[in-house]
């Protein structure tokens, strides 16, 4: 007797969540363990159920698929399903199954099942890895300017959008994200932010800081030829002269 | 003349010539009492001469005109331009008076005497001319540019069109399908019914009447078949409350104009947010215009995050042209709740 399928659905529309139940309804091997309407619903169903397969949407309120994926350690395998054929290329290097279109017909749903369960088969954990480095480099690349940011401490997710982020501080493979909500872990690097978060109100000052420049009250002088700057909140960050260069061309 | 000046402009040139002759004359035959005779030989020589010359002058601005000079050429090329006109108007003018008039003494030495002040007038005579047709040339150069400007006001307005048509978003139309297909295995009936709603709009927005206008009241029409479409992917997240006044129904609005504003209301309100949406839509007859307002409620930090789009942008922009004025958009926005409001003058302009 051959084990089942464990299958979670992601989707935030109760008919397309419908339609997937009724296509995996015809599958002997799959069991569905439950359907998800939002993001942290499904971080939450995913860490706990640990299912074999998830079929993800990936527009969604809160959070979208792509950044589901990004907080996830241990990924199971996904087929992305969407009405955006933009994400394709995307989801492939993010190491997905399949990319399914809507409306997809059963033969697609069902293909793309089985490459699933293939995947499942030669690879125990699914998706196996995160994705080499330089495929996750190459996808930080392809991003656009970020408008929030997704950090995740055990099942808890909080979205951070970025205009609420005071300054980024490196810390070792990790950057500490101090925004209006807290601060924040997340395994990303300082070059990352440097390039994705909107240049125009954010500036690398230091190599352990970027800030928001409208957090910061005044440039105050150190030593003899470095500077500190004060933030609102009363923290002070050291400013390297190539920081202050870039300060100064703003101000 | 030149050819690039029409016929009229050559006759007021003629006539403005005809009226220095006369002046020419007149001042010589009752101012220096000259024999009628030579005072009109002179009058017809001297100004018919620069009536010829004044053409060639023509071709000259017009040469120097499409050069791009520095002032000092420019200048250098007139003084030069002057110089070689009145000579060779005054050498032309005395040889044939001469010609005419060999042995008239009087006449003879009053030719000699005003010499001076005939170069004087040719001098002013090239000034004016050279004046006159520069400004001519600038005059036909910013007409040109106005038919430009008019041309691709033409095409700006058949792009806006391409524009409107295209302003489906396909997602939705792909998402709307993945319904219809669920809905094909758990509530045919259901199904249909989307199919029908889903192919009346889409009729009326691919081919919406040609003339741009159309009444509140079809608008409306076509903006609730949009919102019955995506209540039915939505479900409870999706509510809508409409308070129109009845006369308002009948306003002649451009079309498509509500459209966009319904849809960015879903976009930003729906799409983003797992509550209820609350999508309000009033409009009411305010002196002599139309006031529509559109609003959604939203979830925190969705709308800060998504700035406006260019939806609004575009619908200001069609107000702009249409209307001429950019005040008919306002959008309000607080904490919780996102409103555009328009205002539609009375229907003036036909297109």
């Amino acid at each position: 007797m051959q084990e089942k399928i464990k299958v979670i659905i992601v989707d935030d529309e109760d008919l397309a969540r419908e339609l997937v139940k009724k296509y995996l309804a015809g599958l002997a091997d799959a069991e569905l363990l439950c359907e998800c309407s939002n993001g942290f619903e499904a971080l939450k169903a995913i860490q706990e159920l640990r299912p074999d397969l998830v079929f993800l949407d990936i527009q969604m309120p809160k959070i979208d698929g792509f950044e589901l994926l990004e907080v996830l350690d241990e990924k199971p395998a996904i087929i992305f399903t969407t009405a955006f054929d933009q994400y394709a290329i995307r989801a492939f290097e993010l190491n997905a199954v399949d990319y399914l279109l809507k409306p997809f017909s059963r033969e697609r749903f069902v293909q793309a099942y089985e490459k699933a369960k293939l995947r499942l088969g030669t690879t125990p954990q699914g998706m196996a890895s995160q994705g080499t480095p330089s495929l996750l480099k190459h996808l930080d690349d392809t991003r656009q300017t970020l408008d929030r940011v997704i950090t995740r401490l055990g099942s808890k997710i909080t979205v951070i959008p970025v205009d609420k982020i005071r300054y980024i501080e490196s810390a070792d493979d990790y950057v500490m994200i101090h925004s209006e909500l807290g601060d924040h872990l997340k395994e990303k690097t300082m070059k990352y932010f440097e390039e994705h978060l909107p240049k125009e109100q954010y500036i690398r000052i230091h190599r352990k800081y970027i800030v928001n420049i409208n957090e910061i009250r005044s440039l105050e002088l150190y030593t003899k030829d470095s500077y500190v700057a004060l933030l609102k909140t009363g923290e002070k960050l050291n400013v390297s002269s190539e920081g202050y260069r870039r300060l100064r061309e703003r101000f | 003349m030149a050819r690039g000046i029409k016929n009229h402009l050559e006759i007021v040139y003629l006539i403005m010539w005809v009226t220095l002759g006369v002046i020419h004359f007149s001042l010589l035959y009752f101012g220096y009492g000259l024999r009628s005779v030579h005072a009109f030989a002179d009058s017809l020589v001297f100004n018919g001469l620069f009536t010829v010359i004044g053409s060639g002058l023509w071709f000259m601005v017009r040469y120097s005109n499409l050069q791009t000079k520095t002032k000092a050429e420019l200048a250098l090329y007139h003084i030069t331009g002057a110089a070689v006109a009145i000579f060779v108007w005054m050498m032309a003018g005395h040889l044939i008076l001469n010609t005419l008039f060999p042995e008239d003494q009087a006449y003879q030495s009053f030719l000699k005497n005003t010499v001076f002040l005939r170069i004087l007038a040719g001098l002013m005579f090239y000034a004016l001319l050279v004046s006159i047709f520069y400004l001519l040339i600038n005059f036909r150069e910013l007409k040109e540019k106005s038919q430009r400007e008019a041309r691709l006001t033409g095409l700006l307005k058949e792009a806006e069109l391409n524009l409107l048509r295209s302003q489906i978003r396909p997602h939705f139309l792909f998402n709307s399908l993945n319904s219809i297909s669920a809905l094909t295995m758990t509530d045919p009936g259901k199904a249909q019914e989307m199919v029908i709603k889903l192919s009346e709009f889409m009729r009326y927005s691919l081919n919406f009447p040609d003339n741009m206008t159309g009444t509140l009241e079809r608008e409306l029409y076509n903006a609730e078949l949009y919102l019955d479409i995506e209540k039915v992917r939505f479900g409870s997240r999706l509510a809508f409350e409409k308070e129109i006044q009845p006369e308002a129904m009948s306003w002649i609005v451009p079309v498509m104009i509500l459209q966009p504003l319904v849809e960015n209301a879903v976009k930003y309100g729906v799409y983003e947010s797992e509550e209820t949406t609350v999508i309000r839509l009033g409009a009411r007859i305010l002196e002599s215009e139309l006031e529509i307002r559109i609003g959604n409620t939203y979830g925190f930090g969705t709308m800060a995050k998504k700035g406006t789009g260019t939806g609004l942008r575009n619908i200001r922009g069609r107000l702009l042209n249409l209307y001429g004025t950019g005040s008919l958009m306002k959008i309000n926005q607080t904490e919780n709740y996102f409103e555009v409001t328009i205002r539609i003058p009375e229907y003036a302009r036909k297109d």
